[in-house]
């Protein structure tokens, strides 16, 4: 039989990502894949998987999982309180969990979404060449209690494992986050004061989510709609009401708002650890 | 062959931006520099009304000239005037409103009667330019004028799948249920994407769509 590994809890809001959903967009399907790409590919580096292999995205409270087989697993990303059998866990560190025990993930501090990554990776359906969940593409928008998932053959091996170090540690407590971004395509129709007001800090609003992250604090706007032109996660709007929206993984993949700032995938990433209230200073190059 | 001007759209994406309104020939160019354009080592290209994105699996860095060369030696090149081999689809569309909640308020808007609406929404054979917006979202050109309105100051909440909608100049299709700021004018029973077939989506850009009213009768047999 081959692994697999069950939801006992479903925690508040966990998805399959893989490395994402490319040639689609022509149909108007969204890129979707794992937010923070970096914390991603290292979970998967750490356990030898494919660079790509499916893994579980937790946002804000993990989920309880149980295995069937043992089973080397890895968490990465935002700080998560995690427990195997109630022995405490290290983020960053593969572990081996042994048939029947039971993985308890609780409150995420310092960041907002871990990835918690299985040797072999999930092998669970793909929907036009990827596994990540995207409705109205895949059935599930988020894992429920009782859910299994196949896991494929883990090529884990500690002597091949053990010198890979772990170099993403999320940290947030309270400071402002530098956001790298390029000049957009519609940048160059903002007035002076517009470009002085992108220089201010900006507030996560609550409108966060794998779609999109709405800045709280407004830069007036003048600007009329533009044509309906292609965005890709990154893209930042500016919408009627002077409102900034910052696209992320799930993004549709054109928009009538002018792109104003383009950000640079790291801080993609950044963007993707933060949630509501968090600060954010746009460096624009 | 048109004035273009190309730039970076974040690391891994190229950004064509052709100083033109949309037109059928406009659109002939772009598919046509769409299929040339997949030469490249690209991951996707996709269109809109008049830019073209071009994305690649790796970054630009380092690469950027030459892939730009590339990119404009196939821009400048002529194009097969084969014309567009485009599917007409025959569209049924009811005009209800028990499946189109802002029918009548939206015909008292733009001063028509629901038959007038009707008629004029039938009457034209719409382009599809892209697909965006959501899997499978027709963008469709050639509304008339008189069917103009602006969208809802307040976007609906949920539209259905299948919501034939006006936004501004524009009519189009909902495929899944979405918040949405169009006035629901009609539904269809016509699903515009399936995961399960190929091609998923019912439509690509170059094809032409005509909506024909049916009745609500012929929409409940249809939707079985």
């Amino acid at each position: 039989m081959s692994a697999r590994v069950e939801i006992i809890n479903k925690g508040f809001f966990t998805t399959v990502q893989d490395g994402g959903r490319t040639g689609y967009a022509v149909m108007g399907v969204p890129e979707s894949g794992a937010m923070d790409r970096q914390s991603f590919f290292q979970a998967n580096a750490l356990l030898n998987n494919t660079k790509d292999a499916a893994m579980l995205e937790c946002t804000l409270v993990g989920p309880t999982i149980k295995f069937f087989q043992d089973t080397y697993f890895v968490i990465t990303g935002a700080h998560t309180k995690a427990t195997l059998e109630g022995e405490p866990l290290k983020i960053g560190v593969p572990t081996l969990a042994r048939a029947s025990q039971t993985l308890i993930t609780s409150k995420i501090s310092q960041g907002t979404r871990c990835y918690i990554a299985f040797g072999g990776g999930i092998e669970s359906a793909i929907t036009l060449n990827s596994k990540s969940w995207y409705t109205p593409i895949t059935s599930n928008n988020h894992i429920r209690n009782g859910d299994t998932f196949p896991l494929g053959i883990s090529t884990y091996d500690i002597s091949k494992g053990a010198h890979r170090k772990y170099k993403y540690a999320y940290s947030s407590a309270g400071r402002v986050h530098t956001i790298k971004a390029y000049k957009g395509p519609e940048y160059r129709l903002l007035d002076y004061n517009q470009q002085q007001l992108l220089q201010q800090p900006f507030t996560v609003s609550k409108l966060w989510n794998r779609m999109a992250i709405q800045l709280q604090e407004p830069v007036y706007n003048k600007l009329e709609g533009i044509m309906t032109s292609p965005v890709i996660p990154g893209t930042v709007q500016l919408t009627p009401s002077g409102k900034m929206i910052v696209l992320m993984r799930d993004c549709q993949t054109t928009g009538g708002y002018p792109r104003i700032l383009q950000i640079a995938q790291p801080s993609i990433d950044t963007l993707a650890q933060l949630q509501q209230g968090d600060n954010v200073l746009l460096s624009v190059t | 062959m048109y004035n273009f001007t190309i730039s970076r759209l974040g690391e891994y994406a190229l950004l064509i931006q052709v100083a033109q309104k949309p037109s059928q020939d406009l659109l002939q160019w772009l598919i046509c520099k769409k299929e040339q354009l997949q030469s490249l080592p690209a991951v996707e290209v996709v269109f809109t009304y008049n830019e073209i994105l071009v994305k690649f699996l790796l970054p630009l860095e380092g690469r950027y000239d030459t892939i730009r060369a590339s990119v404009e030696e196939i821009l400048n090149s002529s194009i097969e005037s084969t014309g567009i081999n485009g599917i007409l689809h025959r569209v049924p569309v009811c005009y209800n409103s028990q499946v189109a909640p802002d029918l009548e308020e939206y015909a008292s808007q733009v001063n028509l009667r629901v038959d007038q609406v009707v008629a004029l929404h039938t009457s034209p054979v719409y382009p599809v330019y892209f697909i965006g917006f959501l899997p499978g979202f027709p963008y469709l050109e050639g509304l008339d004028s008189k069917l103009h309105l602006e969208r809802k100051a307040t976007p609906s909440q949920f539209i259905q799948p299948g919501s034939v909608a006006i936004g501004g100049a524009q009519t189009g299709i909902y495929p899944q249920r979405s918040p949405g700021g169009w006035h629901v004018i009609g539904s269809t029973p016509v699903q515009l994407f399936d995961v399960n077939k190929n091609p998923q989506s019912l439509f690509k850009a170059g094809d032409s769509v005509k909506f024909y009213a049916i009745t609500l009768e012929e929409y409940k047999v249809y939707e079985r």
